[in-house]
């Protein structure tokens, strides 16, 4: 008789989930204002402009800038509400999906332990993509990612098994990572020397995915088939062939099958496998019937074995103790013996359960860094009881909001745009909250910023790599090569991302980019502005717009002029002036 | 008299620590100090040798069979085909892969006990870079990071950690100790030619200073000065007549054929001209030694590239007088199964495999440790991956147990773990 998942997961998790009209962003965001700010809310913080701002909401939502026509029409839209208007109508856009898609693939991709990892990336983007443009609610995904089984290619949703190979250890690790935002994993040898977690804490969290096995697709001859299958039955008790059929291929009679008796059974591909080496003990080259059903495959990390075992660290060899699935955040009684499915179901609803704060508290702190700069928790992802929050008050109003929004991931983006707080002018010398310092734009926001100004869809990059690596380099096209260069983890703090000399060289002297910029033809950057029959100061305000999203400070008009009356053309100076803006800090971040 | 002995510390290493030096010498001079050259020379030597000492890493991607390589076992039948070969140390054998290397011996030592738990490519991989398992929420920094850490010239001409190939990346280090990744050795580098004039690049530079500095003020400092950085570090770059250093083309024709005309080569040559130009780390990448099928004709096509690459690296460093300031390392991320499998192939092993290390003051002309003779077990010595990078951080002069601080605030160690291996030091 089956267990049903249902019926299990109804006795564990019977917290009745009421349906509540979600709280308005508006009344959110007002909260969290408040609650940072006080009653002086106008007083105590300046807002921006409104070209900073879509520059900061293009690129935070759509993960593009603004062209210098949608800026503007936006500048001179005098209606009041345009700002909430425009936060509306960019997570409506698909580059809102795409854009997310592609944070979501760094922070899952860029610590993968599986190298052949990349051949999921593009199915991936695309999922995470269609998934937030539907919207669908954050514990879903979650679920989703956690529960992947079956093919990986084209299954997007085994990102983030099958970036670590189905490995317990490290999928548990990353699940809590990601999703809750706590550095379980450091207890995976001992006890965490400063958090409450225990070793045997990871381990039974560990416990939940033992039995995933990731594996070449059966049948597949294509180097990059994988497929993520269950491991419920003890393979040791699961012999390779019975007896009856053994004693039917063994037509002399002589207890021992040669490979020529093999033939046309389905003992042949065990000939001419890798299972011949632990299945032939003695290496005669003939099977014993003792053999095959004594054999017992090598346990591999991210094979799938039936139970998890903790390692004993003063005798690493032995098989350790056998631990039983629990999770550190509810500790409740979890059934022994259930199966692969059942184990991810349950730990999937822990994870996005209503009453476990750190789920939403996560996502909240990711989002919000993402858009603000800075962080309730410093990293991302080490948050948890045992870590201080700043604004503590914020982050509950938030997390209360979004819980109640069930998990609505645009609810949050769009409370958090919505905040006057998001809305505050750049000012790094302010303290906490208030500070409002530009940010390093990910590679692909740079990609997409690129594209925009030089005026084509897609860079012509290419991997000239050799072998299976720059087959799958080039899958990724040139946003794929552009990240080669540029890529870096989101869940990094920003301020540790500081460029490198490859980036650099890129920017600097790449003949593809100089070409596109400032070739003599029509078609180039340069070649556009300049023609455009403006005045001196017109044609590099139109530059700055452009390139910048805004229009260029006086003492920066004055810059351009004295450097422009130089220069021994116009048109040379304009291409120097271009170079200028794409190679400055500016540019490769947003205000 | 002082010209000489300025000279000589010049041909010994690179130009910084010349000018530290004259300056120092000069500072003293002029203080009235009664301070002989000798003794200076000796406060000087401590630090010359530190800043003196290289590695160049030749990694051997896909775990080389230690049977066709470094501990053939001919006669036996987990040994296959492969022959042993005498080389220049009488009593060491190795495989006849590797004819070139053979002559080498003098100042290679060999271990033919490595012994490892990881037999997976990525996992082990990572694990022989940085001295630790993967971890998806520590990003731990390759050896070439901390190595370049501790005694590397951050502020010469050239990066002073370069790999040629992809490799592990400085982790959380961060990016002043990533590695400068080349892909085409042999040649300049991709994006190091300027589009306009030397005169025009500056006077953009400048341009792109001024409006640096008005972001400073309206935007942020912070960018702006980690930007000033990275744009000077990369200008110095394309503007230094050392980027040269890149292009190999300027190397005799004989010594280029002794390295051999194959990416590996190129790549070992270029290995040596950068260390010799004070590169403190230096990664190269060579073969496909994953050879789950025709084990013997992979190995032997793969050692047909190394093999001479490896050879002439080793001479060519002697001939100059590097050899004793440069560890040459060979190694890749596990061995081999002894046995052989039915495509005439060996799988991963970890549990016993080789590696090779010369110079830096590595003592040649020896084999440490020992497998059984059906090459299944470790029988003499085992050395693990910690025991290992301990004995290199030695040689070369860095502390193995500097704490790196984790983002998470926990304190790693450079190698955690391990002992030195006395005796292959010199």
């Amino acid at each position: 008789m089956r267990r049903s998942i249902a019926l299990i997961l109804g006795i564990v998790l019977a917290v009745p989930q009421v349906q509540a009209d979600p709280p308005s962003s508006q009344s959110i965001a007002d909260a969290v204002d408040k609650s940072l700010w006080g009653d002086n809310l106008n007083s105590a913080i300046a807002v921006t402009d409104d070209a900073a701002f879509l520059r900061r909401v293009m690129l935070d939502i759509a993960g593009r800038p603004a062209t210098p026509e949608e800026i503007r029409t936006f500048v001179t839209n005098e209606s009041t509400s345009k700002r909430t208007e425009k936060i509306q109508e960019l997570l409506k856009s698909e580059d809102y999906g795409q854009n997310w898609a592609h944070y979501w693939r760094d922070a899952i991709f860029l610590r993968a332990t599986n190298m052949r990892a990349g051949i999921v990336r593009g199915d991936f983007e695309e999922w995470m993509a269609a998934e937030l443009n539907r919207n669908t609610s954050w514990d879903k995904i979650a679920t989703q990612l956690m529960t992947a089984t079956g093919e990986v290619n084209g299954n997007g949703q085994t990102a983030l098994i099958f970036a670590h190979e189905g490995t317990a250890e490290e999928v548990a690790a990353e699940a809590s990572r990601l999703f809750l935002g706590i550095q379980i994993q450091c207890a995976n040898c001992h006890d965490h020397p400063w958090d409450s977690w225990k070793r045997t804490q990871f381990h039974q969290f560990t416990a939940f995915f033992p039995r995933v096995s990731v594996q070449r697709k059966r049948g597949s001859d294509k180097v990059f088939e994988f497929e993520i299958t269950a491991v419920d039955q003890d393979r040791s008790r699961n012999p390779i062939a019975s007896r009856f059929l053994l004693t039917r291929v063994d037509k002399n009679r002589d207890s021992a099958i040669t490979e020529a008796e093999a033939k046309g059974t389905p003992l042949a591909r065990v000939f001419s496998g890798q299972a011949m080496q632990f299945i032939d003990k003695n290496g005669d080259k003939k099977l014993t019937i003792e053999e095959i059903m004594t054999a017992e495959p090598p346990e591999r990390p991210g094979r799938g074995s039936v139970e998890h075992y903790m390692a004993d660290l003063n005798d690493p060899g032995s098989e350790g103790t056998k631990i039983d699935p629990k999770f550190f955040l509810n500790n409740r009684k979890v059934p022994t013996g259930l199966s692969d499915a059942e184990r991810r179901a349950m730990v999937s609803q822990f994870v996005t359960s209503k009453s476990n704060p750190w789920f939403a508290r996560a996502i909240i702190n990711r989002v919000w860094y993402e858009m603000n700069g800075t962080s309730f928790y410093t990293p991302v992802d080490d948050i948890g009881p045992d870590r201080e929050c700043v604004n503590e008050e914020t982050l509950k109003i938030l997390t209360d909001g979004f819980i109640d929004s069930n998990y609505d991931l645009k609810w949050l983006v769009e409370t958090i745009a919505t905040t006057r707080t998001y809305q505050r002018r750049s000012d790094s010398s302010a303290e906490g909250f208030a500070k409002s310092e530009p940010m390093r734009l990910r590679s692909d926001q740079l990609y997409e910023s690129l594209c925009q100004c030089l005026g084509v869809s897609e860079l012509p990059l290419r991997s000239t790599q050799r072998g299976p690596q720059g087959m799958l380099q080039r899958a990724g096209g040139g946003r794929g090569e552009f990240a080669r260069i540029f890529g870096f983890d989101p869940s990094t703090p920003r301020d540790e991302v500081t460029g490198s000399i490859p980036e650099a060289l890129f920017l600097m002297n790449s003949p593809m980019i100089a070409r596109l910029m400032s070739a003599p033809g029509a078609g180039s950057l340069v070649s556009k502005v300049s023609m455009s029959s403006l005045a001196e100061d017109d044609v590099v305000a139109e530059l700055y717009l452009t390139m910048l999203g805004r229009e260029p400070s006086t003492r920066e008009q004055a810059i351009a002029r004295e450097y422009l009356s130089k220069t021994t053309s116009f048109r040379a100076g304009i291409e120097d002036l271009a170079w200028a803006l794409l190679n400055s800090a500016e540019f490769s971040s947003r205000p | 008299m002082n010209l000489q002995i300025f000279d000589a510390i010049t041909s010994l290493r690179r130009g910084f620590v010349r000018r530290r030096f004259l300056a120092t010498t000069a500072g003293l001079l002029a203080a009235g100090h009664a301070t002989s050259l000798r003794s200076l020379m000796a406060e000087q030597a401590e630090t010359l040798r530190k800043q003196g000492k290289s590695m160049i890493l030749l990694w051997m991607p896909g775990g080389p069979s230690q049977f066709e390589t470094l501990d053939p076992k001919p006669g036996h039948e987990n040994g296959g085909p492969t022959e042993a070969i005498a080389t220049s140390v009488s009593g060491i054998k190795i495989a006849d892969n590797f004819p070139k290397v053979a002559q080498q011996m003098k100042d290679i030592a060999i271990v033919r006990s490595m012994t490892n738990k990881e037999g997976s490519h990525p996992r082990a991989s990572y694990q022989l870079h940085t001295g630790y398992v993967p971890a998806g929420s520590v990003k731990h920094p390759s050896f070439g990071s901390s190595v370049v850490q501790q005694i590397g010239n951050l502020t010469g001409e050239l990066p002073s950690f370069v790999s040629v190939g992809a490799t592990q990346g400085a982790g959380f280090l961060g990016m002043e100790y990533e590695p400068f990744v080349v892909s085409q050795p042999g040649q300049l580098p991709d994006n190091v030619a300027l589009q306009v004039s030397k005169d025009r690049f500056q006077q953009r530079s400048d341009l792109m200073k001024k409006l640096n500095a008005e972001f400073a003020t309206t935007g942020s400092k912070l960018l702006a000065d980690n930007h000033e950085a990275l744009y000077g570090k990369t200008s110095r770059l394309v503007l230094t007549p050392e980027i040269q250093t890149f292009d190999i083309s300027s190397e005799p024709q004989s010594l280029r054929d002794q390295y051999g005309d194959s990416n590996f080569g190129r790549g070992c040559l270029l290995a040596r001209r950068l260390v010799e130009r004070g590169v403190s780390f230096v990664e190269v990448r060579g073969g496909n030694w994953d050879t789950h099928q025709n084990n013997f004709e992979d190995c032997a096509k793969n050692a047909s590239e190394v093999d001479p690459a490896t050879a002439a690296l080793i001479s060519d460093l002697r001939d100059r007088g590097m050899l004793e300031n440069t560890l040459v390392v060979w190694m890749g991320e596990f061995g081999r199964t002894p046995k052989i499998n039915p495509r005439e192939g060996r799988d991963h092993y970890p549990r016993v495999f080789s590696m090779m290390m010369a110079g830096g003051g590595i003592r040649g002309g020896q084999v440490y440790g020992s497998s059984t003779p059906d090459g299944t077990e470790v029988a003499s010595d085992p050395v693990t991956v910690p025991d290992l990078l301990r004995t290199i951080s030695k040689t070369i002069g860095i502390n193995p147990d500097h704490e790196h601080m984790s983002p998470q605030g926990r304190p790693l160690k450079v190698v955690d773990g391990g002992k030195e291996i006395a005796q292959l030091l010199g």
